[in-house]
């Protein structure tokens, strides 16, 4: 089974990925681009956020592969270099793969050909042990806390102390400098119908055979008598490529034996190098957040419907900005039975930014990573869903609706597809008809969600909401001078 | 020993041309070999025998026993067919095995069918007999044998260096095996080495003849008590079993598709009598609705005209009437609810070919084959089914023709039905049978086929209204264009 530092091997997640555009709305690209400039491993950090876990224990889990990785720097260093390396041996494996699967394929493969696929495979297998064995020894140096380094540890140790690792090693060793050249031995095995069912190398020890011809020339004169005679028959060999496709097909199935381990290591380990790459953008996080002496935690995680958080700050405004003190914290607090949260205010009041900040946590959190604020409680949600209002799409083939029916469009869509326990995040949704209109229409929607267990935060001007909202369905929030959200 | 009975016997005298099988389409539902055994009638005498080995098959445990019975007759063959067409000495040695191990395992197969009817019972008997017993109690011995000597020889060391050399196996294990091996202590798992089945070239089928040359010996002798045995007896049941199953596997259609099937009862005197009788042969058009009609003819009424408009089902009738004409004649089920057949001598059709005639015309053509069907049927009871006989001159020739033709093959004791476009016959003595609209299908699409005097005109109007072209539909076009 494939080792992994996100998830425990008993994970309870039940999450359907994110909706690339949640990230973009909460511009969590952005904020990682300052984070983190190599595009190819924010990709992979993106990737895995979208991938939201909903099992506190993997939270916690990752939440202790962050600060072992925090407390050890040069583990972390020495274990992404060592991931990188391994990556590239994949890679190379891979296009040797290739090779072998043309040799399968076509049949017409030269016994030089296939010799020389057997030796890079046999490399590839000795280098992809090494590397299990240098893992091991790497994680075996330093004093671990967190379960997922520790599990990784225990599966390097299965296999590199069994003493079938130093045989396979001896077999790789022995094929790597393989030569066709020398003697070349396989075991014949024919069917009921006198044809060839099976053909294999083995090794030279096991042919014993007395040349007659040696006998007739006189060297039995020198035999000592008790010697025992091996019956065995010379095979003379005619043009043509019979045994020459018979001993190809037989080092293509060691091939096929070494390629076959090689892919079981890579796939065993085959997620850590993307995880790795999670956990070295979360490094780089915390170590930005530290730069800027921003308060940040560890959220609580509860299963309780508990959401609060105190001194929040939009991530997107830390990264732009200089120091944590050049953007404003607010508290949230959802309470127990509302369903959801209302935040009401004026053009340019932070109401945007405050959402962007909850969606933000919930996001982080739900990751396994630090949150930017003093203390945080969070429960994690089954899905994070977004609407944020939208310029009207350009025409094109299929859209003839207009702004609202867009929208709508995107909610129903969304609807469709939101589970019990998710979590809605709407910006000025229904904003582009009438006031009045667009209300009563996300009035029931909201009511909707509410009965569906599907939490929302809707950021709004329609003041009519406020009213048809009773105060069990919502709190309801307002903007006030200097962004700060007030009850 | 003494020879075994055959599942297929009688009749042969008379064949039926292939012409017919092709007019009644049989030749796009049936195999070539399940026509060749058409071709040739059974006899009132064998129709009983052959009706109840059908009726055997019927009982799944029958059915099952003779596809088994089937499965190694064809491995056995199959066996046989490798063994001739072995070239390399070592081919030769395991094919001769196999051989011999199918031709036994077809035997008891043979002699474990069920014995139901005359003709099962007594293919079983003769295989069960004491003498083939014995035969095959010696045989088994001597496979087992064979199997051991060749199960000493199955696996051997290849070695290549300067020399190559073959020698005995001693237990060598492979590096796959090695590795795979310890793979399995870690945890991981290899792919089993692929499985072969290559030829092996004549080199190394020396090699092994000259390692193993004392146990070819020993095979050699084993094979010298077979010589002289025909291995090839068994296989006669092959295609006799085949067109049982064949025409078994029609039946079994027949019953998914509401299709009624039963044994005809064989009549003393000259008729054809059938209720609810089916044209399978819509099957090949992969029309599964089939409409059922009547047949009645008697010493009474040997000749039948069939009338009525184009699509109206009419060579549907006339195959009908064919096709189950000639699997009763073989000893098959017919396609009907109940019938009752007289084994007729001969079964002839005469259907319109293809305009290719180089050297005389249509009508010329026609009445050659006419006259060389009736030549054939001389001093026999021909059934004969005629398909616009005629219709290649003019109306008045046609019609004269037609009824001299009538007048000859009842004077001659024949049956006939013939399907003609001449209205004229109602005039005629002879029975009129058309097509009418089925009363009991609402969209009035379907036609029956009913003993009546016809009327020639009925089914015009329809098949104008359908292509708008009745009167009102003129009308309708005529407002249509505003005028």
């Amino acid at each position: 089974m494939a080792i992994s530092l996100l998830h425990r091997a008993d994970s309870q997640a039940k999450v359907s990925p994110m909706d690339p555009r949640v990230l973009f709305h909460l511009s969590l690209d952005r904020s990682f681009s300052y984070v983190c400039a190599d595009v190819n491993k924010r990709d992979r950090f993106l990737s895995i956020l979208s991938a939201l876990t909903d099992d506190p224990s993997d939270i916690r889990y990752r939440q202790e592969v962050i600060r072992d990785l925090y407390e050890n720097p040069m583990l972390s260093e020495q274990l992404f270099s060592l991931f990188s390396r391994f990556e590239e041996l994949m890679v190379a494996q891979k296009n040797a793969g290739r090779d072998e699967y043309r040799m399968n394929a076509t049949r017409n493969t030269s016994l030089t050909s296939a010799k020389n696929i057997l030796q890079t495979q046999a490399l590839c297998l000795k280098r992809a042990l090494l590397f299990v064995k240098a893992f091991g020894e790497l994680l075996a140096g330093y004093s671990l806390r967190s379960s997922a380094l520790l599990d990784l540890l225990g599966a390097c140790r299965e296999i590199y102390e069994s003493p079938s690792f130093e045989k396979l090693l001896l077999y790789c060793a022995k094929y790597e400098k393989f030569s066709a050249n020398g003697f070349l031995d396989f075991k014949v095995t024919w069917n009921e119908e006198g044809r060839i069912a099976a053909y294999e190398l083995i090794d030279h020890r096991y042919i014993r055979i007395t040349d007659p011809e040696l006998k007739k020339k006189g060297f039995s004169l020198f035999k000592k008598a008790d010697e025992t005679v091996y019956p065995c028959e010379r095979v003379y060999v005619p043009k043509g490529e019979f045994y020459e496709t018979l001993a190809v097909s037989a080092l293509s199935d060691l091939t096929s034996c070494f390629s076959s381990l090689s892919e079981q290591i890579f796939s065993r380990f085959a997620e850590i190098g993307d995880e790795l790459a999670f956990y070295d953008v979360a490094l780089r996080y915390v170590c930005c957040l530290d730069e800027k002496q921003v308060p940040y935690c560890f959220p609580t995680v509860t299963c309780d419907g508990e959401f609060a958080a105190e001194q929040l700050r939009d991530l997107y405004l830390l990264m732009t900005k200089e120091s944590a003190s050049d953007v404003v914290a607010n508290d949230v607090r959802m309470p127990h039975g509302a369903g959801g949260v209302l935040v009401l205010g004026n053009n340019g009041s932070g109401k945007t930014v405050f959402l962007r900040s909850i969606g933000t946590l919930q996001v982080l959190a739900q990751a396994g990573l630090p949150v930017p604020c003093k203390h945080a409680t969070v429960t994690p949600c089954s899905q994070i869903a977004t609407q944020f209002s939208e310029a009207e799409k350009e025409f094109c083939e299929g859209n003839d609706a207009g702004r609202f029916e867009q929208e709508v469009r995107e909610l129903a869509a969304m609807v469709d597809t939101l589970r019990d326990g998710a979590l809605v995040l709407l910006n000025e949704t229904f904003q582009s008809t009438a006031y009045r209109e667009g209300a009563e229409g996300l009035y029931h929607l909201l009511k909707y969600f509410s009965e569906q267990n599907i939490r929302w935060i809707l950021v709004s001007h329609l003041r009519d909401l406020e009213k048809m909202l009773a105060p069990d369905d919502a709190a309801v929030l307002h903007t006030a001078e200097g962004y700060r959200i007030c009850q | 020993m003494k020879e075994a009975p055959r599942l297929l016997n009688g009749g042969g005298e008379i064949e039926w041309t292939s012409r017919l099988f092709a007019d009644l389409q049989l030749d796009k539902l049936l195999s070539a070999q399940a026509i060749s055994v058409l071709c040739s009638p059974c006899g009132a005498r064998e129709i009983p025998l052959r009706q109840e080995v059908f009726r055997a098959l019927e009982d799944p445990t029958v059915l099952q026993g003779v596809n088994a019975c089937l499965t190694a007759l064809n491995a056995a063959e199959r066996a046989q067919t490798l063994w001739r067409e072995a070239e390399i000495p070592q081919d030769r040695y395991h094919a001769r095995i196999a051989v011999l191990a199918t031709y036994l395992n077809a035997c008891e197969q043979l002699a474990t069918l069920p014995a139901r009817g005359v003709l099962l019972a007594k293919v079983a008997a003769c295989f069960s007999s004491s003498e083939r017993r014995e035969l095959a109690l010696a045989l088994r011995r001597d496979l087992q044998t064979l199997r051991e000597i060749a199960a000493r020889m199955h696996q051997g060391l290849l070695s290549f260096s300067d020399k190559h050399w073959l020698t005995p196996d001693r237990d060598a294990v492979s590096e796959c095996a090695v590795i795979a091996e310890a793979a399995r202590d870690l945890g991981f798992a290899v792919p089993e080495a692929r499985r072969m089945n290559t030829k092996v070239d004549l080199s190394l089928s020396d090699a092994v003849c000259r390692l193993y040359a004392a146990e070819l010996e020993e095979m050699d002798a084993l094979f010298g008590r077979y010589e002289h045995m025909d291995l090839r007896e068994p296989l006669a049941y092959i295609s006799e079993l085949r067109f049982f199953l064949e025409m078994h596997a029609l039946v079994g259609r027949a019953g998914s598709s509401g299709v009624s099937t039963c044994y005809p009862h064989v009549a003393a005197v000259p008729q054809y009598r059938a209720k609810c009788l089916f044209d399978i042969s819509l099957w090949a058009k992969h029309c599964e609705h089939i409409i059922p009609n009547d047949v009645d003819f008697s010493a009474e009424e040997p000749l039948f005209f069939l009338i009525g408009a184009n699509g109206g089902g009419k060579t549907t009738y006339l195959r009908a009437v064919g096709i189950n004409l000639v699997l009763f004649l073989a000893g098959c089920p017919v396609f009907a609810r109940e019938a009752a057949i007289y084994p007729f001598d001969l079964a002839a059709s005469h259907f319109p070919m293809d305009e290719r005639f180089d050297r005389v015309g249509r009508l010329d053509e026609e009445l050659a084959r006419m006259t060389e069907i009736l030549r054939a049927a001389e001093r026999k009871t021909a059934f004969i089914l005629m398909n616009e006989t005629f219709s290649g001159t003019d109306d008045r020739r046609g019609f004269e023709l037609l009824r001299q033709m009538a007048a000859e093959i009842c004077q001659a004791g024949h049956f006939c039905l013939y399907v003609t476009h001449f209205h004229e016959v109602m005039a005629l003595e002879y029975p009129v049978l058309s097509a009418e609209i089925d009363a009991d299908d609402e969209n009035k699409r379907t036609y029956r086929i009913v003993k009546s005097k016809g009327n020639a005109s009925s089914y015009a109007a329809d098949i104008l209204k359908k292509y708008r072209l009745d009167k009102d539909s003129l009308r309708v076009r005529r407002e249509g264009h505003g005028n």
